[in-house]
């Protein structure tokens, strides 16, 4: 991992810490309300429901407190990106949606977009000194 | 994963494009619409709404811009992570909106506070090898 300075620890672990904010109790809600949970995506007609619900939780708990920790955080952001890519395109086409609906829709589908981005940065630079990757690194000093 | 320079320079360029098209095509929007703009903003109770609204389309429209081309771009980042640390809980007050809405601008709210914690992040290590900040050496 590049050095890092510890203004880039700081501000990392920050963003890191906001990210995992919106992943992980979304995760916990959806454990708390399962069912509910497999009838929005029956609705959204994916295969499995039960299969991709649990799926869900496993990437918004576990990946986003693995985010949070600093623990494989290149490969954490990319797996995120990657299910946050899957779910957006599913639950937010803006394109096939009644006009009423659309606006919402495509706010919330670049939004997400944008979600990805910062988790794409993420994955290029790593988590900085103050995660669990970077505690080796740190003890260095 | 090793710090290849693929990783921190094709990587940073895509994620810095989907973070700008989030913010261009809004700010870009508002200048057409923008008396629609001011009277949604003063909807809200903020003061000098056509003010505002031309901050908001600098911000979103000349920010965004930067953070694409990675021309202070670290700057760019914090601008608008500030902006939307503004501007998140005066248009998605969940705790205050009625309980038919509430759900929905909780959800906003968060969505806002995980896009500002990606421009943080931008703001902590730049914009990468591809960008004018990266030609010039100051990335």
């Amino acid at each position: 991992m590049t050095p890092s300075t510890s203004m880039q620890d700081t501000w990392s672990l920050m963003g890191r810490a906001l990210i995992a904010l919106v992943f992980v109790p979304e995760g916990v809600q959806k454990i708390t309300g399962f069912g509910q949970t497999v009838n929005y995506i029956v609705a959204a007609g994916v295969p499995l429901p039960e299969v991709a619900a649990a799926a869900s939780i496993v990437v918004e708990v576990g990946l986003g407190l693995l985010l949070l920790a600093g623990f494989q955080t290149r490969w954490v952001a990319l797996g995120i990106a990657i299910y946050t890519l899957v779910v957006t395109f599913i639950f937010h086409p803006f394109w096939a949606v009644p006009a009423a609906e659309a606006m919402m829709q495509r706010i919330n589908f670049f939004k997400n977009l944008g979600l990805v981005g910062g988790l794409l940065t993420i994955m290029a630079w790593g988590a900085g000194g103050w995660s669990v990757d970077g505690r080796d690194h740190a003890l260095e000093h | 994963m090793t710090t290849s320079s693929s990783v921190q320079t094709s990587i940073p360029l895509i994620g810095r494009a989907l973070l700008a098209l989030l913010f261009i095509p809004a700010g870009w929007a508002k200048i057409a619409g923008f008396s629609g703009v001011a009277g949604y903003i003063a909807s809200k109770g903020v003061p000098f709404p056509e003010v505002c609204a031309a901050i908001a389309i600098a911000a979103e429209l000349g920010l965004g811009l930067l953070l694409l081309f990675g021309l202070k771009a670290r700057w760019a980042a914090l601008g608008l992570a500030v902006f939307v640390g503004v501007i998140t809980p005066i248009f998605h007050n969940f705790w205050a909106a009625p309980a038919a809405q509430q759900m929905m601008q909780q959800q906003a709210f968060f969505k806002n506070v995980a896009v500002l914690g990606g421009l943080l992040v931008l703001f902590a290590f730049g914009p990468g090898g591809w960008s004018l900040d990266g030609k010039r050496g100051e990335a």
